[in-house]
């Protein structure tokens, strides 16, 4: 054993291209994933369609599916209208669902099947170290994910284009639960922290199922949570009048009520309980109510709740990666 | 002068909690030179895949230090290492054409194409991982490891279901590598026969630590098998295992001088008796050559 001639090594930059070359092998490793995926997106686009082209379809007297002869007071929908809006009304949270079953994926198949099942002693010995392994498991579904669910929420803009003609529908309001999360840049925010606490959640535990289930339950926690405090996420408007407050088209109420002398604030809700014979009116009258006011969300506040909402979504994402990197450097260096 | 492959001082590496946890390394230290084809050996649960776990830079050693290759962090050099886990785990969705690309492209500049499709080459191309045969499974496995084309090779029981054909083959595959290229071989496994014939180093693994370490050659030749009328003195020789049945007693020895053939009947223990024997005597001290301690550098004879 005298000669000892060294394999070659040509001292190629190696970094990139295994980070190119587990790209490569991911995808064809998880090819039915994609194509999975590839269907959904096409189905998100084809039912959006098939909505507009049955309103553009059905019949009306006048914009937006109206039955009724233009210009009397009275707007009455037709079928292909309601029905539309029912099922757009709900458009948000399906992309929001869409995020937390990439996540789900990134959990379970992607990171803890292979951690579970031991496919990652391979990957690691073929010369990918494990962060490199990591990075392309978050990087290749982020990518994906964010360019499919900019198409959906293009095509969702475009399917409540729909209604701008006629007058404010309740389920498709900008701010509706239903809707606010998948017309901006918001769901993709929920895309990337689905991605990073799946990730996170893999590392940790190492179990399929289990990994996944966690993911469900802290990333169903976050999208719970911002969806009921969304209207704190930028400080709200407020209008006081000495006569009773409407709201304009687009307006987002937030709190109302009537403030005293000293601008204490009272709501209607307080009032509620009161005694019925005087009515809620006469009863805030009497705790020394004077102006009406409306606490409320303009239209225009709509970019910067969008933009908050993803930042929160952003940086807790980011706060995930740092972590499921950690807990990998930790266990395997 | 003859590097290390592998360098190991005071090595422990624990599963499990703290205080109650299973110590599958305890205070390990030898050494391995480059180029060697190295069996290593001992009953199941002698810390032998842990070993190979962390030469393979997977996992992290708890105490102790690791140098493979050169590299006090074997991870840095996992580009140079190849590690063949007991399981042979390969993505099971994967065909036998796919699997080879994909070693091809995670070991961008180095991938040896030929010598990876020459093993793998009896394999059905179009056939999925999860279809195939243990034996069919870990030549696959091995044509992923040889096709890196790698300085250290780290293979956890290679062997196990293979046909003795299909080992035959393979084991010649592999010796053919180490001639070539001077690729270093650590093969485990719990059967010495397997390997006995091709390994010319032994790591003889018993209890979390290296009980014997060194040249085959060297360490049998250490040893003797004496046999004798009993009540006889055994000394200066440090008794390995002895066995008295009626007037006559068997002792294996680690000679410690000359050996008095007039009194003793002398013959070479086999490799195999030798750690039957050390299985059996926990309490028998280790035995590394100066080639396998760690620490001492070993003198330049490489010839």
């Amino acid at each position: 054993m005298s000669t000892l001639t060294r394999p070659k090594t040509e001292a190629v930059a190696t970094a990139p291209g295994t980070l190119r070359g587990s790209a490569r092998v991911l995808l064809r490793v998880h090819r039915k994933a994609l194509w999975a995926g590839a269907a959904l997106l096409v189905t998100g686009i084809g039912i959006v369609v098939a909505l507009r082209v049955w309103m553009a379809s059905s019949e009306a007297l006048c914009g937006g599916g109206d039955v009724t002869p233009c210009g009397d007071e009275i707007y009455v929908p037709n079928y292909a209208y309601t029905s539309a809006e029912g099922y757009l009304a709900n458009g948000g949270t399906v992309l929001i669902l869409l995020a937390a079953l990439i996540g789900l994926f990134v959990a379970g198949p992607l990171i803890a099947r292979e951690l579970e099942s031991g496919t990652f002693r391979p990957a690691w010995a073929q010369s990918v170290s494990p962060a490199h392994w990591l990075a392309a498991r978050l990087a290749v579904p982020a990518a994906l994910t964010v360019t499919g669910l900019t198409i959906l929420v293009i095509v969702y803009r475009w399917g409540l284009w729909a209604f701008r003609s006629g007058p404010e529908r309740y389920g498709t309001r900008w701010h509706s639960t239903g809707v606010f999360p998948g017309t901006g840049p918001a769901v993709l925010g929920y895309a990337l922290l689905a991605v990073a606490v799946g990730a996170l959640c893999a590392v940790l535990v190492r179990r399929t199922l289990l990994a996944m289930s966690l993911t469900a339950l802290v990333f169903g926690a976050v999208a719970a949570c911002l969806s009921a405090w969304r209207y704190e996420l930028w400080p709200s408007s407020f209008r006081k009048s000495t006569d009773v407050l409407g709201h304009a088209p687009g307006d987002w109420p937030i709190d109302s009520g009537m403030l005293t002398a000293s601008g204490e604030k009272l709501y209607w809700q307080d009032c509620f309980e009161a005694d019925m014979t005087q009515g809620v009116e006469a009863c805030m009258r009497g705790r020394g109510g004077i102006d009406y006011f409306s606490d409320y969300h303009p239209a225009s506040h709509y970019w910067p709740l969008q933009l908050a909402e993803t930042g929160i979504l952003l940086a807790l994402a980011a706060l995930a990666v740092f972590a499921a990197f950690r807990v990998l450097r930790r266990l395997h260096g | 002068m003859t590097e290390a492959a592998i360098e190991a001082h005071g090595l422990g590496r624990t599963y499990g909690r703290r205080g109650g946890g299973h110590r599958a390394l305890h205070d390990c230290s030898f050494r391995l030179p480059a180029g060697r084809v190295c069996a290593l050996v001992g009953p199941n649960g002698a810390g032998k895949s842990t070993l190979l776990n962390l030469a393979a830079g997977l996992d992290r050693p708890g105490a102790g230090s690791l140098a493979v290759l050169g590299s006090t962090e074997p991870a840095d050099v996992r580009d140079r290492v190849a590690y063949v886990a007991q399981d042979k785990p390969l993505y099971p969705q994967l065909t036998v054409a796919d699997t080879l690309w994909a070693g091809a492209e995670l070991n961008p500049g180095r991938w040896d194409r030929a010598t990876a499709d020459r093993i793998a080459g009896p394999l059905p191309q179009g056939a999925r991982v999860r279809t195939l045969s243990g034996g069919q499974r870990t030549r696959l496995a091995l044509a992923l490891a040889l096709g890196k084309r790698p300085e250290l090779m780290l293979l956890d029981e290679p062997m196990a279901d293979l046909d003795p054909l299909a080992r035959h083959e393979l084991m010649g595959v592999l010796m053919a590598e180490t001639a070539e290229h001077g690729t270093t071989i650590v093969m485990s496994s719990h059967i010495l026969t397997e390997l006995e014939g091709a390994c010319d180093y032994l790591l003889f693994v018993d209890g979390g630590r290296v009980r014997l370490g060194g040249e085959a050659e060297d360490i049998t030749s250490a040893h003797a098998l004496l046999t004798g009328q009993a009540g006889r003195d055994l000394a200066p020789h440090t008794v390995v295992e002895s066995r008295t049945t009626g007037r006559q007693l068997t002792a294996l020895v680690r000679k410690e001088g000359p050996v008095d053939t007039a009194a003793w009947s002398v013959t070479q223990p086999s490799l195999e008796e030798l750690l039957l024997a050390h299985l059996r005597s926990p309490e028998a001290p280790p035995l590394l050559t100066p080639s396998a301690s760690a620490g001492v550098r070993a003198e330049g004879v490489s010839a």
